[in-house]
């Protein structure tokens, strides 16, 4: 069983295409790098991770959570990324409440160390990728290799 | 912020001037401080937004120098400015961005830290600042403040709950090895992990 089962849906196959990421300015690292605290759902998520698909490109993603939340700027995992470490991704923008392109990356099956090792892991692809969208409006520490 | 620390630091920083004749004391209980805060938004330790603080220190002699040579009504003041430590500061204002956060703020479900939370780290944030790696302050979804370090091929995290419940991890970068344990939420274990990053 999975998220995308539980719901009807089908995993995204697509393993090059990049899904979007907020990062809040306050789940940056003091050395400028990036928590891996954004990378991974908590309980109250219903262990899911809230992402856009790339579609919807990264300024549209920041803008649009924007309007509500805040943001740093969009960081980007793949689809092939994300399953290197068994987290299944869906287009979930059927389900009610769910904005347009949206997709959900799947750590339900995991326990909570794990979920932990594996957002740190994705949290690496996310800075080797450097950041797709940075919101001109927040300044945040700037690590030596970025 | 005590004012202890700061009027040793202005004492040790006095003390490196002329020397002190032995029948001349300083009067350092009689030392005003003043915290002055500047206008300018300055990095410190890669945190932004963090207002520098100097301790402005003046001290008084009761019997004059004996390089001294001016009226004995006016002996003289000697006034500088030290650092208050800018690392505390730091903490202290990350903290103060965290208690801003309301619930919902990082997506629907997304809980803000309890004040009580916030609080308790605010009271041991020598712990932080005193520990041997540079430690982030990072506030999770769950409502959890998540301290974060590396510690050469370990990353390390302790998240502290409202609930008085403390869960810290060692993550081995080089491996897909990841130790973690629960505990209380305790001053001391967190000292040690912080200072060792090793589990209890």
């Amino acid at each position: 069983m999975s998220y995308a089962s539980d719901n009807g849906l089908a995993p995204l196959e697509d393993e090059a295409e990049v899904l979007l990421r907020q990062v809040h300015p306050l789940q940056y690292l003091v050395d400028g790098k990036l928590s891996s605290v954004a990378f991974y759902p908590s309980e109250d998520d219903q262990g899911v991770m809230s992402t856009r698909r790339e579609a919807i490109g990264p300024e549209r993603a920041c803008l649009d959570w924007l309007e509500d939340h805040e943001s740093a700027g969009t960081w980007g995992v793949s689809v092939g990324e994300f399953a290197t470490h068994t987290v299944e991704t869906t287009d979930d923008s059927s389900l009610p409440e769910q904005p347009e392109g949206h997709a959900s990356a799947d750590y339900t099956h995991m326990a909570e160390g794990l979920r932990r090792k594996k957002g740190r892991k994705i949290r690496d692809h996310a800075w080797n990728r450097g950041p797709l969208y940075r919101n001109p409006a927040v300044s945040t520490p700037v690590a030596d290799d970025e | 912020m005590t004012q202890a620390p700061i009027m040793l630091v202005g004492m040790v920083a006095l003390s490196a001037m002329a020397p002190v004749p032995a029948t001349a004391h300083r009067v350092t209980e009689e030392i005003p401080f003043t915290q002055i805060f500047k206008a300018t938004p300055v990095p410190i330790g890669g945190y932004h937004t963090v207002p520098q603080s100097d301790t402005v220190f003046q001290t008084t002699w009761n019997v004059a120098p004996p390089e001294y040579r001016g009226s004995a009504d006016e002996v003289p003041v000697e006034t500088g400015t030290v650092a208050a430590d800018p690392l505390e500061e730091a903490i202290m204002s990350r903290l103060a961005s965290i208690a801003a956060l309301q619930d919902g703020w990082t997506g629907k479900n997304s809980k803000a830290p309890a004040d009580s939370l916030v609080t308790w780290l605010q009271a041991h944030r020598d712990l932080l600042a005193s520990a041997p790696h540079t430690v982030s302050i990072v506030p999770a979804s769950s409502g959890a403040l998540a301290l974060q370090w590396e510690d050469t091929d370990r990353e390390c995290t302790a998240e502290l709950y409202a609930d008085d419940r403390m869960m810290l991890f060692v993550d081995h970068l080089d491996s897909d090895d990841m130790d973690e344990s629960t505990t209380t939420l305790d001053v001391d274990v967190l000292g040690r992990f912080l200072s060792t990053s090793e589990l209890p």
